[in-house]
């Protein structure tokens, strides 16, 4: 158990460090995000009258073709510099190297999050700290990322790598996209709705189905 | 909503959907199957091609 | 001298299957097409049911007409694509357990029948949309998930073709399989209460049945089912066939 936390931690500490002296993740996903969010602007002609119809759904493409940048880096990195045999030698459990990945990605996410809020909440002049807000974010996060960080995986061994990333993962994790465009839409609309929709209960599903399934299934992607 | 005549009855020029829903799914599984068969034909042709090969070198058949 | 023999059989190469149906490299084109055992002839003969059913014994619908009809074959295409992401999620975690080639093979056949017969529901249920609803498109629960499938399907697809190692291929495909199963029934209930929070002018398929069409749509529903499971065993034998040709050609290129 200790030396599976501690390569756990191991990983994610080589990650964030890594990070932390280049920034260059970090940095390119607030980029592309704040840039998705120009480009919304003037695709969709966002005045005061129609912006908390579209503001939920420009906020959560955003983060998510941010996302993809940052999860692409995850594994092209270890590739690229040769890490990966050095990561798969270590005596431990598999799944250790997914929890490590989803940590780092995790948290390189929510940093990136964490800066983009608050450009958007000027943008759109929206209340975007609220709890319940924050709370949908994060769980839109995880569920993103544990599904992402598994498709990463699996992209690294093909010949195509940044491509197959956005095919694989789109499709799968269109109900994270629905639950929060729809709660994040209910949480920062004047007239909210009278009953409380089920996202928060899809999201929190499809979070703990799909880490599950995506930390069951994460060590046959690097088998011989 | 749109192609329903007032009476609730719907125009017969609505036939030709009907003509091109089951043109679109005989026409798809056709095709489809011939893609299979064609397929069939270019690999039976390949795997008698190796098999003569393998035979060729080693006087003993392939157990077949 | 059976150093070949032995090569040739535990590098998995199956001498019976080859040996095989060499015999239908002579045929004609005529003969090639008919079905060839008992389940061929069977489809054939429920395919004609269905047609008849469909067209001839099922009553015009009341409020939609005789276009009513594409739903017969409409509803079994959609149907018999998620049975074969079914099969393709069933073989994946087969082959993660087992790592025996054919549940791979199947898994691949299962995919690329299921590709076809989604596209064939899209299809159908656009043509069937536009005299019904006045669109070719709706996102509706039901289309949309199915559009869903579709796209996992062709991920599936793509990430199959852009590896090379057949045991890679078939590990990761099996991951992507088995997770996009999975998705699908989440996909299909987030949209649907996506749907029913805000409702929209263009409701459900709000038909009227009656027993005649049930029937009908049971026979198609039949119909469709065995002609995928026959389109699926042609195209597992072709599946089959292409990795004893790889095998083959390793075998070869190994002297």
């Amino acid at each position: 158990m200790n030396s599976y936390l501690n390569k756990v931690l191991a990983i994610v500490g080589k990650d964030v460090t890594s990070e932390l002296r280049s920034r260059e993740v970090i940095s390119s996903m607030f980029v592309f995000a704040l840039l998705v969010i120009v480009i919304f602007n003037f695709a969709f002609e966002l005045r005061v009258e129609n912006k908390e119809a579209v503001a939920p759904g420009v906020l959560w493409v955003a983060i998510i073709f941010a996302g993809m940048l940052g999860l692409n880096r995850s594994f092209i990195n270890e590739k690229d510099r040769g890490c990966m045999e050095g990561l798969l030698l270590c005596p431990v459990d598999r799944s250790a190297i997914y929890m490590g990945k989803l940590a780092g990605n995790l948290i390189f996410m929510l940093a990136m999050e964490a800066i983009i809020l608050p450009v958007f909440a000027a943008f759109f002049n929206l209340p975007m700290f609220t709890p319940r807000l924050l709370l949908i974010v994060l769980l839109g996060t995880v569920g993103f990322v544990a599904v992402g960080t598994l498709f990463s995986a699996v992209a690294v061994h093909t010949r195509a790598q940044e491509i197959m990333l956005p095919i694989l993962l789109l499709p799968v994790t269109v109900p994270v996209l629905v639950a929060a465009v729809k709660a994040t839409g209910d949480l920062l609309s004047s007239t909210p709705p009278t009953t409380e929709g089920p996202w928060l209960g899809v999201l929190v599903g499809f979070d703990v189905i799909f880490f599950t399934a995506a930390f069951l299934t994460f060590e046959y992607v690097f088998q011989e | 909503m749109g192609g329903i005549l007032p009476g609730g009855k719907i125009d017969m020029g609505s036939l030709t959907y009907l003509f091109a829903a089951f043109t679109v799914i005989w026409l798809a599984v056709l095709l489809y199957s011939f893609s299979i068969a064609s397929r069939q034909k270019s690999v039976q042709r390949e795997l008698e091609m190796l098999k003569a090969i393998v035979e060729e070198r080693d006087p003993e058949r392939l157990g077949g | 001298m059976s150093e070949h023999q032995g090569a040739a059989v535990s590098h998995g190469v199956d001498p019976a299957r080859i040996a095989r149906r060499g015999s239908a490299a002579g045929q004609s084109w005529v003969a090639r097409l008919l079905p060839s055992d008992p389940l061929g002839w069977l489809v054939l003969a429920f395919i004609v049911a269905a047609l008849f059913s469909a067209l001839i014994y099922a009553p015009t619908e009341a409020t939609m007409g005789d276009v009513q009809r594409i739903f017969y074959f409409h509803v079994p295409s959609a149907w018999v694509g998620f049975l074969s992401f079914g099969i393709v999620f069933v073989a994946s975690i087969q082959w993660l357990r087992t790592k025996r080639p054919w549940w791979d093979a199947l898994a691949a056949s299962a995919a690329e029948v299921g590709v076809m017969f989604t596209t064939v529901a899209l299809v159908t249920g656009s043509i069937w949309a536009k005299p019904t609803w006045g669109t070719w498109w709706d996102w509706d629960p039901r289309l949309t998930t199915t559009l869903i499938l579709w796209l996992v399907y062709v991920s599936y697809a793509m990430l199959r073709s852009m590896v090379e190692n057949p045991a890679k291929r078939a590990s990761l495909a099996a991951v992507v399989g088995i997770l996009g199963f999975i998705d699908v029934p989440v996909v299909f209930m987030s949209i649907r209460w996506w749907r029913t929070i805000h409702p929209v002018v263009i409701s459900g398929a709000g038909m009227d049945l009656d027993p005649s069409m049930v029937t009908t749509l049971m026979i198609c529903l039949t119909t469709f089912t065995l002609l995928q499971l026959h389109i699926l065993r042609l195209r597992l034998h072709l599946e089959l066939q292409r990795d004893d040709a790889r095998r083959l050609r390793d075998l070869i290129l190994e002297d």
